[in-house]
């Protein structure tokens, strides 16, 4: 555990610099921004705690729309409190604001240019491909997590990821449906396990999140319960 | 003809049953490509353009906003990048209530599924671009192996890919 200065805030004026800071240095979505974040409020200023930041982390997971934004909000609140929130905010939006309006009303004059066109046929394959890289890198934790408990949860994350996907594509399912169809039929697989799996990967932490589900009664406490009964009748 | 309410409603119904910077993008599809107030280039190169820019890449609505109603649709836009984050102070009070019950990681468990579908979407729907052929697949599957090995920074990437389209499709 770090030796947070709890007592210490910065200034408004100090945590605005430090958004704006991490803001202009952030590229490329959340990765980035998230070590940034870490690098400034827990280790440099240890304004904030690890653990406080890890609760900040998997709460902005949890939270409607950017989970970056979220995150912001949780520690400017922590710091200055309502000031600190407003504060954090614009720090952190304004330089993404000003150099995307400024990239895309340059874009929209010139978009139809041949340079133009050929410079975006390449670079728009590409964000498709960093689409699908954070498609990996979200599902990620949840698939390693339920490796670490059996493979039958692996099996199950992934269908339920392709019928999903499916029913997006085929179907035209509406993605707010899809949404709240997936949480219902969550409730019913899983009922276990933490959201952020990165920090806690032990297996026994795992192996207590299986016994929990099983107890829970869901599906897929069931079915591990049954494959585990048969898996030691085997064994004796 | 756009309707300003309809839009600002449609936006925030994106990202409030959202969540990450990019899971917006199938809602607001259905919903703007539908009515025709948008077109699926206006999401591509939306989504293009907040790959090269600092900060959250939530903002890549504010690029489409502004493509589809100017100014007005960028402000609107803007105010559904910031309001439903804010939900996350309520939420962090609940959340603390609630954490313990099953029902609830198991919900949260099937959101996060349905995410990673999404996501999927954004990734096949920007590939259905009429002029893309193999080689847009090739650029995406290289930008994605690159992005994978995490030792290649996201700006070099989208150079490269952009240099690369340059080059064969000039």
């Amino acid at each position: 555990m770090q030796n947070v200065v709890e007592e210490s805030r910065p200034s408004l004026g100090s945590l605005l610099k430090i958004w704006l800071q991490i803001a202009f240095e952030a590229f490329g979505g959340g990765a980035s921004a998230n070590l940034l974040i870490r690098e400034a409020f827990v280790e440099k200023h240890q304004w904030i705690s690890e653990d406080a930041y890890l609760r900040y982390r998997d709460l902005s997971v949890v939270a409607p729309g950017s989970n970056l934004l979220s995150l912001v909000i949780l520690i400017g609140r922590k710091l200055r409190g309502g000031p600190g929130v407003a504060v954090s905010l614009v720090g952190m939006v304004l330089p993404g604001v000003v150099v995307t309006m400024a990239f895309t009303i340059g874009f929209s004059l010139i978009q139809h240019t041949i340079v133009m066109q050929a410079i975006l046929n390449g670079l728009i394959p590409a964000t498709a491909g960093t689409a699908l890289y954070q498609a990996v890198r979200f599902s990620w934790p949840l698939l390693k997590h339920e490796r670490y408990v059996s493979m039958i949860g692996v099996i199950l994350c992934l269908a339920v990821i392709l019928i999903d996907t499916l029913a997006i594509i085929l179907f035209k399912a509406p993605a707010v449906l899809i949404v709240l169809a997936s949480a219902a039929l969550g409730t019913l697989i899983f009922r276990s396990g933490p959201i952020h799996m990165d920090d806690q990967e032990k297996k026994g932490e795992m192996l207590k999140a299986d016994a929990l589900e099983e107890n829970s009664g869901s599906l897929l406490g069931m079915l591990r319960g049954k494959v585990r009964g048969e898996r030691d009748r085997v064994v004796k | 003809m756009i309707q300003l309410f309809p839009l600002l409603l449609y936006l925030l119904k994106a990202s409030f049953f959202s969540t990450g910077g990019l899971s917006n993008i199938t809602s607001l599809q259905q919903d703007l490509i539908g009515r025709h107030w948008a077109t699926i280039d206006d999401f591509n190169h939306s989504i293009a353009i907040s790959q090269v820019i600092p900060g959250p890449n939530g903002l890549w609505v504010l690029s489409l906003g502004y493509l589809i109603y100017g100014y007005i649709g960028a402000a609107l836009a803007l105010v559904s990048v910031i309001l439903p984050p804010l939900l996350v102070l309520v939420i962090d009070g609940i959340y603390r209530e609630v954490k313990p019950h099953p029902w609830v990681k198991g919900a949260l468990r099937g959101i996060s599924l349905a995410i990673v579908a999404i996501l999927l979407n954004v990734c096949w729907s920007i590939l259905q671009r009429p002029s893309f052929d193999q080689r847009a697949w090739l650029i995406a599957g290289g930008a994605f192996l690159l992005m994978m090995t995490r030792r290649v920074n996201i700006l070099a990437i989208l150079g490269l890919a952009a240099l690369v389209g340059l080059l064969v499709y000039r």
